[in-house]
């Protein structure tokens, strides 16, 4: 605030000079002229842009900021102190330097001015040598700043007290997203404001020209046209890739109102690249394609489906890629430049000859001559890309070595068994890795031999021989019904390499597979392990065994049932369970029901449950049903703060940061405006605990105006589930009214049909 | 559970029971600092006072001179020192503290049950043992299984063997190690199996026990595993093979010397040297390789080995002394005859 009171006392003193400051009114007055029309008709389309086909990075020690003509070689290098990434706009570079804001020449490298010391560049565009550029400033009030630059000079400037996102520049217009929800056009003349729009269905913090269309989004792109006002509340269609589980999960387009990353960020080296499709005919993503680079790992995705196509791995950390119409630029840490096509091979590479921290790459559609034959290709099959990827050996890459681990077991592959038994046994391997392969394993295994060959081996101190990973096998020979595992089970019960955690899926395994002669290991364990005091490891493992014992009918483990039921030593859960067991084994046998031999129902398929490695009793992550589970009971009063909106809304979209153990760590809702009331809502819920950490869910509260009930629709989607089962986003790209997100159904489309 | 007051007779008896079993009883459980205890752990019931036997200390940390002394063969058991006999007791005295370590033993306080061990295990006999053995038997908390082992181990009575090899299969190392401790101090020879499955064993506590237990009561069957464990680094291992092994333990033994790593089989080469079922022949071989290695250690090993207590052939002892350039010790007891040697023999 008090930086806007400045700029309105230095715009009374430079006003005249051009190097003036006003600042956006919080309230917006709509001018005269040009008439709201007008302004959407003007931005709607942008003339076609001819830039300089250039890359712009930035050196390892020594650090030094170079430019390279693609079609060429080196444009200059200059030592350099930077503090954000270079972005390439107009005929120029802007970046944040020690000293400041600063313009540089695009040809020559040399500074043409600095245009602010106190703040963080957060976007820039630019036509020639007319930029206009966007300042946030951490002064407590999220202020910021809009500058556009001619050449060497600051022709005005404007202050917002909110944050603003990254600015488009069309015609002698400027496009500002701000406040998240705002969208203001300034002439680029003065910076004068002629049209404002708020937008209660859409998150705003980018606005871009990309080959004469404008767009603006965040969480995905929103094509400018004429009737932009009328898209301001309802549905919206946006161009984005489908939503998905993806590692690291990057954000489709990073957040706008947030500094330009450094040069030595993650998120320079862990992100999506995507573009909107230039087939007007065909509104798509570009190639169909959402490249995510991994640190060195390339995994290039369907946009539209949920669909692994390849996956490249590199010997160095990728940090830079641009997608073009005819081709994918992709450059590496040690100064690699490649092309490569939709299917990820390499058709042309050159190096840059410097070692490089990040590099930005403004193509301009241009390509080099390539060769027709592929260079470098992905390896083998989707299968043999998957288990390279999954075999990464980078402490880095756990996250999406999990990622590939789930696909792979997904694979038809034969071998998968065999291959997810030697991750989910390799102990070298990061936790990560290790749940992600037992999990699969667990759910997917389907080769009973190599189930069976597993189980035989047995870990040796002497012989340097790991232990299989036992509780995910006990798991799988369950699921498959593997009755020759049972004593194999009882081999690995009785071995002191076999993890406590895992006894638990043994014990439950004997019981499942019915193994009457493991009673006497499973009398023996809970004998010599009753005692155990409250909370100790083997606490979970003893009431698998108990109930394993009851499950088998061990009448033989009687009398050690009653001596431990009565044993004042062992703890009190202990006793009642035995207890308990005692009446299971004195009971008779449960009979199957003579229904099932009378009609026998075809037993239907059941889709596995998502069977976990029961070395934590918490579910890896959070599901879509965990997710209503827990939001169903506080759906009557979400519900009311949408009705209660004055903007009468159908529905409202809640996001929430779900920590390790449950808690709600935030909640952002659109439209914001039920913030408010639905946020302390929402805190109060309690998700269950699980191991993945924290996670996004999000989740749609909808009203519908059926007669018979007036309950909401709900819709929720975990970021970690596989998007097919979100209800958002089945078809991700396609400009339709249908579904699409965020997408604001109509209400009578999700009504219940009334009986 | 009401508890009968003793005698004073028997309450005496009790204290004198209570603070022999107090007194350090050989092997004992340490478990090692960068081990976290668990709820329930031994920790709790290992008096601080009690310390590692020599042997399974690492070995690679024991010198190879006199000072590698602490190495010798350990007095493993052996029963507890106690300081003065038992107070005699009357045949009522007796049958009074029976009935009360009776009550003791299935008492829910666990101070009680581990006073009813002591007494139990200090009145001896096949009643008491029973006893022991059923309630051991029937399982105990973590910290009551050392004081429980301990009067087993009192009793030396083979017939608490297959429970000890059951506890050998216990999930808690500590239990597993002190299991086998007891089985090796026990002698149960028919403990074999058990021990070298335990070789195997994830706890290096427990591989290190199985590994001095083998020492005591294997036999030759046992050389192979041995020797892999000595490749495997298991401290104890090179120990155990001087105590079962022969010429070709020996050699290998003296191959591991020669590779610059003296200390680590200098325990086994010392069992070697005085166990009388070696031969001649293989003793002065070690003498005379060890002799043969450079630097000093060999030769501080040697005449260490000259000046330690212990029946040494005249000709060994005297090769002793030349190589370690020193004059026979007068003191030294010096057998006239070697026997014969036999593989896998016992001292």
């Amino acid at each position: 605030m008090m930086r806007g009171l400045l700029c309105w006392s230095i715009t009374g003193v430079l006003g005249a000079s051009g190097c003036g400051g006003s600042s956006l009114e919080s309230k917006f007055q709509k001018p005269v002229a040009p008439t709201e029309l007008n302004v959407a008709k003007q931005v709607a389309t942008a003339s076609a842009r001819h830039e300089r086909p250039v890359a712009v990075g930035i050196t390892t020690d020594p650090a030094r900021l170079c430019a390279w003509e693609l079609s060429g070689g080196m444009l200059w290098e200059h030592p350099i102190e930077a503090v954000s990434n270079p972005l390439v706009v107009g005929d120029a570079v802007v970046l944040q330097e020690r000293q400041g804001i600063v313009v540089r020449d695009l040809a020559t490298g040399e500074v043409r001015v600095v245009v602010d010391d106190e703040g963080h560049l957060t976007g820039a565009d630019g036509i020639g040598s007319t930029l206009v550029i966007t300042i946030s400033y951490d002064d407590g009030d999220l202020s910021s700043k809009i500058i556009r630059v001619d050449g060497d000079t600051i022709s005005w400037r404007q202050s917002l007290n909110q944050p603003a996102g990254i600015p488009a520049l069309v015609g002698d217009r400027v496009l500002v997203p701000w406040a998240t929800q705002r969208l203001s056009v300034l002439a680029s003349v003065d910076g004068s404001e002629l049209a404002r729009w708020d937008f209660t269905n859409l998150t705003l913090s980018h606005a871009l020209v990309d080959r004469g269309r404008v767009f603006v989004g965040e969480h995905g792109l929103l094509r400018v046209e004429e009737d932009l006002p009328a898209h301001r509340e309802g549905p919206v269609s946006l161009y984005a890739p489908m939503k998905r589980n993806l590692p690291g999960q990057p954000p489709l387009l990073r957040d706008g109102t947030q500094p330009v990353p450094s040069p030595d960020s993650a998120g320079n080296r862990l992100r999506v690249d995507w573009r909107v499709g230039s087939n007007p005919s065909a509104p798509g993503v570009e190639h169909d394609l959402l490249l995510e680079r991994f640190y060195r790992v390339a995994f290039g995705l369907a946009a539209s489906t949920d669909e692994v196509r390849w996956i490249r791995v590199f010997d160095h950390d990728l940090i830079g890629a641009s997608v073009e119409p005819g081709g994918i630029w992709l450059a590496d840490s040690e100064g690699e430049l490649r092309v490569l096509d939709a299917s990820g091979a390499t058709h042309f590479s050159r190096p840059l000859g410097r070692s490089l921290r990040t590099l930005t790459i403004r193509a301009s559609e241009w390509l080099p001559a390539m060769n027709t034959a592929a260079t470098e290709k992905p390896l083998g099959s989707m299968h043999d890309q998957l288990l390279l990827a999954a075999q990464v050996n980078d402490d880095r890459m756990s996250a999406a070595r999990a990622y590939a681990i789930e696909r792979l077991a997904t694979t038809a592959d034969p071998g998968v068994t065999a291959e997810l038994i030697a991750l989910c046994g390799d102990t070298a391997n990061p936790e990560p890795v290790t749940l992600s392969a037992c999990t699969q394993l667990a759910a997917h295994g389907k080769n009973a031999s190599e189930v069976l060959s597993s189980l035989r081996q047995r870990a040796s101190f002497l012989d340097t021989r790991a232990a299989p990973p036992v509780g995910a096998l006990a798991q799988v020979a369950v699921r498959l019904k593997l009755r020759p595992a049972a004593p194999l089970l009882v081999s690995q019960a009785e071995d002191p390499h076999t993890s406590s955690a895992d006894l638990v899926s043994v014990f439950q395994a004997l019981a499942e597979l019915e193994h009457r002669p493991a009673a006497s290991t499973l009398e023996r364990f809970v004998r010599l392990h009753h005692a155990e005091p409250q909370g100790a490891e083997l606490g979970p493992a003893l009431f698998a065994a108990l109930d394993a014992l009851g499950s088998l009918r061990a009448q033989s483990a009687r009398a050690t049932l009653t001596e431990i039921a009565a044993d004042g030593l062992t703890p009190q859960g202990i006793r009642d369970k035995a207890r308990d067991i005692i009446g299971v084994v004195d009971s008779p046998p449960v009979v199957a029901k003579p229904t099932a031999v009378v009609s026998p129902p075809p037993k239907p398929v059941e889709e596995p449950e998502p069977v976990e490695v029961e070395t934590d009793p918490r579910p890896y992550s959070l599901t879509q049903s965990d997710v209503q589970r827990t939001l169903n009971p506080l759906h009557k009063t979400l519900l009311r703060c949408v009705q209660s909106d004055p903007a009468q809304l159908k529905s409202a979209r809640v996001s929430i940061v779900v920590s390790g153990d449950g808690l709600v760590e935030g909640t952002f809702v659109t439209p914001t405006s039920v913030q408010p009331c639905m946020d302390p809502i929402l805190r109060a819920a309690k998700f269950p605990s699980t191991r993945l950490g924290r996670q996004h869910v999000t989740h749609t509260v909808q009203v519908t105006t059926a007669p018979a009930e007036n309950a909401p629709v709900t819709k929720a989607a975990v970021t970690k589930e596989p998007a097919a089962k979100a209800p958002v986003a089945k078809a991700p790209v396609i400009k339709a009214p249908a579904v699409k997100e965020p997408v604001i159904k109509a209400p009578a489309a999700k009504a219940p049909a009334s009986p | 559970m009401r508890i009968r007051k003793p005698l004073p007779l028997v309450a005496a008896f009790v204290s004198w029971s209570l603070a022999a079993s107090a007194q350090p009883s050989p092997p004992s459980t340490v478990i090692p600092s960068s081990k976290k205890p668990d709820p329930g752990s031994l920790v709790a019931a290992s008096p601080p006072a009690q310390s590692k036997p020599a042997q399974s200390k690492p070995a690679s940390s024991q010198p190879a001179s006199p000072k590698a002394e602490s190495s010798k063969p350990a007095p493993l058991g052996a029963t507890p020192a106690k300081a003065n006999a038992p107070p005699a007791l009357t045949a009522e005295a007796r049958e009074a503290l029976m009935t009360t370590a009776k009550q003791s033993v299935d008492s829910a306080d666990p101070a009680a049950v581990e006073q009813a061990f002591a007494s139990l295990a200090a009145l001896g006999g096949p009643d008491a043992l029973k006893l022991v053995v059923a309630r051991v038997r029937r399982g105990l908390p973590p910290r009551l299984v050392e004081p429980a082992l301990s009067s087993l181990l009192a009793f030396r009575q083979p017939s608490t063997v297959p429970l000890l090899l059951e506890l050998c299969t216990h999930r808690r190392w500590q239990v597993r190690q002190k299991a086998i401790e007891t089985l090796g101090a026990l002698n149960a020879r028919t403990a074999q199996s058990s021990l070298l499955y335990a070789l195997d064993d994830p706890s290096s506590d427990v591989r290190t026990a199985a590994v001095q237990a083998l020492g005591l009561v294997g036999d030759a069957r046992a050389l192979p595993a041995l020797t892999l464990a000595l490749e495997r680094g298991v401290d104890g291992a090179s120990l155990a093979l001087g105590r079962l092994g022969n010429t070709k333990e020996a050699d290998l033994l003296l191959a591991r010397a020669r590779a610059a790593n003296l200390v680590s089989v200098e325990p086994g080469l010392h069992a070697m040297m005085l166990r009388t079922n070696v031969s001649i022949a293989t003793k002065l071989h070690i003498v005379r390789e060890l002799s043969l290695l450079p630097g000093v250690e060999a030769r501080e090993c040697l005449a260490a080995w000259a000046r330690s207590p212990g029946e040494l052939d005249a000709r060994v002892l005297s090769a002793l002394s030349a190589s370690a350039g020193r004059p026979v010790d007068a003191k030294l007891t010096v057998s006239a005859k070697a026997p014969t040697a036999v593989a896998g023999g016992k001292p």
